[in-house]
């Protein structure tokens, strides 16, 4: 019984050991090489199909093509050779308007493979390799349908088609059209001359110096481009992309991953699903879909346009026009040369050196405008405001929280829902309407007109007022204090019901009875009502 | 002065080896050294069988450890049977790990955005698709390093798309 047991273990051993090769520890391949040169035409194609082989194509000046194949395949007993051999064909042929090579060797079943793991081979066809060189003249289409090979194409002027699968795709110096199709294998396509149709299967794709238009459709691999001078066309599922020195337009789709370009010549349209954005120097109109992962641009010559949602967005050095539809997450935009238009809800809005005018719609968060040349018109609820700097006038639409304006050089209307206002330095008439909350205004230069309720009131620094100028102030259970140059002669009319008046200029004491000023005669008039106390006071 | 201490010491004899005494015990160690000689023998020549085996199994190990440690060549045409041992032992690795990763990845998968969700299917649908192109031709042409290493290539991606998965839900989670 143990001479069995160990016999069986010895067996076992050398089994394992020598069972694949037929007895020999290594496969000892066979070369074998086929080779044939034909005449061809020039504008002529060159088709190779179902070849399963790596395969090398350059050029030579000449009109004939010469073709090698080799064939590596591992050792097999003498009758198997023979008939494996004699039934594995090399030939070139007339096929349509030019050449096809045939290489085709024996159809092969499939192994069980149950005892492929102990490395017995009991049943397996023979392993082999297959490559094919092409030399042919430059001027030649190509068309090829290859698998588990690499292909290599240099120098062809002509169409060139590949559908290649499981092997690296490498093109370089040629010229022509290309129509592309590679699935699970690198791309690499270098120097091109002419318009390339890519698609790809979960493939790198590297392409560099290209010139003409590139499309591609990809779908989870990584896609870069280098210096590209044509349009640009992508359409992918979940590639990142990178790309620089674009001359044309740039359009992409993609989802989930990231895209990041530089140096675009065109204009640029994006489509993506949370795909993180990066994007730099853009000659013309750039518009933006995205969502949920941040976008960042930097230089635009153009407009600017995103309809973004819950990502946070950046914006600088902006040509044209900036148009941002956004929620939940940032807007920060700066140095933009043209009009800037934000709708962005529960965003926090920043906006520096605005040469035009800024319009914004958004609410629950803080709103902040610094350096606007144009004209400022903010629509928020909730939203805190601070603007400084304007130097177009301010329309601003607020609730519950407060605004404060710094230097406005234009007028200022405000209506704020139980917002503080606190506004220094408006030179432009000033036109308030609020509740609840106080109202500071420090330095004036135009008419002053609130409209409160139950709001307290509060003006200083009042100059350059004259002419036709009028301080319209009214509230109810707050007072209202009014601090006047003394070197004006205003005409001053108060009502308070519950309150005191003090005043350091002469005032008529309105009621009912009492028509109020006529507007058109000139002289600064003041009328204030509440039904707190009115202090006015002289500055000297 | 005579001192009784030193009278003494000179009355006694000088002390002289004997011959007796190291021949005894040459012949100790030489009967020590005999027994332990025949115990090892006698112990070998009553397990006989179970040495054998152990020198059998002993030689084997050491083979497959060398089989199995040497580098594989993927750079080469055909691969040698090493090789492609090595390899398909790599591969069964990937796929009980994948088998695992799949488990965790498809509870999280029911729990991420829809539109995330259909894209992962769609891409691991793809990878199998190529990792089943692959086992086909491997079957017809086992030794073909080039489509080993696509197989190789499905497989790691298989399974770095799961563990991007089960990522994704743990980031979700924090």
């Amino acid at each position: 019984m143990k001479n069995i047991i160990i016999s069986t273990i010895i067996f076992l051993s050398a089994a394992m050991l020598f069972a694949r090769g037929n007895g020999k520890f290594k496969i000892d391949p066979e070369i074998i090489v086929y080779s044939d040169v034909v005449e061809v035409e020039d504008g002529g194609t060159i088709y190779l199909f179902d070849s399963e082989a790596d395969v090398f194509i350059s050029t030579k000046a000449t009109n004939k093509m010469s073709v090698k194949a080799t064939l590596e395949i591992e050792e097999l007993p003498k009758e198997e050779r023979l008939k494996f051999l004699k039934e594995t064909t090399f030939e070139i042929v007339p096929f349509k308007k030019g050449k096809k090579i045939i290489f085709k060797t024996p159809e092969q079943k499939g192994s069980s493979g149950f005892f492929s793991i102990l490395g017995l081979k009991l049943n397996s066809p023979p392993s082999l390799y297959k490559s094919v060189h092409i030399l042919l003249p430059e001027k030649q289409s190509i068309k090829i349908e290859n698998k588990y090979g690499d292909v290599v194409v240099k120098g062809v002027n002509g169409k060139i088609e590949i559908d290649n699968s499981s092997g690296k795709l490498t093109l370089k110096r040629n010229s022509g059209t290309a129509l592309l199709y590679n699935r699970y294998g690198d791309t690499e396509i270098k120097n091109f001359k002419g318009n390339l149709d890519l698609k790809s299967t979960s493939s790198n794709l590297d392409l560099t110096n290209i010139t003409g238009s590139v499309k591609i459709e990809a779908s989870y691999r990584p896609i870069r481009l280098d210096s590209i001078y044509g349009t640009v066309e992508i359409n992918t599922t979940s590639s990142a992309v990178s790309g620089k020195n674009i001359s044309g337009d740039f359009t992409i789709e993609n989802a989930y991953r990231q895209i990041e370009l530089e140096d675009i010549g065109g204009s640029l349209k994006i489509k993506s699903t949370s795909s993180e954005l990066k994007i730099r120097n853009v000659e013309k109109d750039v518009d933006i879909i995205c969502n949920y992962q941040p976008a960042r641009i930097d230089s635009v010559g153009g407009n600017l346009e995103i309809s973004g949602s819950s990502n946070e967005i950046y914006a600088r050095r902006i040509g044209g026009a900036v148009r941002v539809r956004n929620a939940y997450k940032p807007v920060i935009l700066s140095d933009i040369s043209g009009t800037i238009f934000i709708d962005s809800q529960s965003s926090e809005i920043e906006v520096t050196n605005s040469k035009q005018d800024v319009e914004i719609v958004s609410s629950y968060k803080p709103i902040w405008l610094k350096n606007v040349a144009g004209n400022v018109q903010i629509d928020g609820n909730s939203s805190k405001i601070l603007m400084e700097n304007i130097d177009g006038s301010v329309m601003v639409n607020n609730s519950y929280k407060e605004i404060t304006g710094i230097n406005i050089s234009g007028a200022a209307t405000i209506n704020g829902t139980s917002c503080a206002v606190l506004l220094t330095n408006t030179m432009g008439d000033i036109n308030i309407r609020n509740e609840y909350k106080s109202i500071i205004l420090k330095g004036t230069g135009g008419s002053i007109k609130v409209r409160g309720n139950s709001s307290s009131i509060e003006i200083s620094g009042v100059q350059n007022i004259s002419g036709l100028e009028k301080i319209d102030l009214y509230t109810t259970y707050k007072p209202v204090s009014l601090q006047l140059p003394g070197n004006i002669n205003p005409k001053i009319a108060v009502k308070t019901k519950y309150g005191k008046i003090k005043s350091a200029f002469p005032v008529y004491y309105l009621d009912e009875d009492i028509a109020g000023f006529d507007d058109n005669k000139d002289g600064v008039k003041v009328n204030i009502e509440t039904t707190n106390d009115i202090s006015i006071t002289k500055k000297n | 002065m005579n001192d009784p201490i030193f009278d003494k010491a000179k009355q006694l004899q000088p002390i002289v080896p004997d011959d007796a005494l190291w021949s005894k015990i040459e012949d100790d160690l030489i009967r020590e050294s005999q027994q332990k000689r025949k115990n090892i023998f006698q112990m070998a020549l009553a397990h006989k069988s179970w040495l054998s085996v152990a020198a059998v199994l002993i030689i084997s190990f050491s083979y497959l450890a060398i089989y199995f440690n040497s580098a594989v060549n993927l750079d080469a045409k055909l691969l040698s049977t090493r090789a492609i041992l090595k390899v398909e032992l790599t591969e069964k690795n990937y796929m009980e790990a994948i088998a695992l990763l799949e488990k965790r990845a498809e509870n999280q998968l029911g729990q991420i955005d829809n539109e995330l969700m259909f894209l992962y299917r769609d891409k691991l649908a793809m990878i199998d698709t190529q990792i089943n192109q692959c086992r086909e031709a491997i079957s017809k042409n086992p030794g073909n390093a080039h489509i080993r290493k696509y197989m190789l290539a499905a497989l790691q991606d298989k399974k770095h798309t799961l563990t991007e998965i089960i990522n994704l839900e743990i980031r979700g989670d924090s």
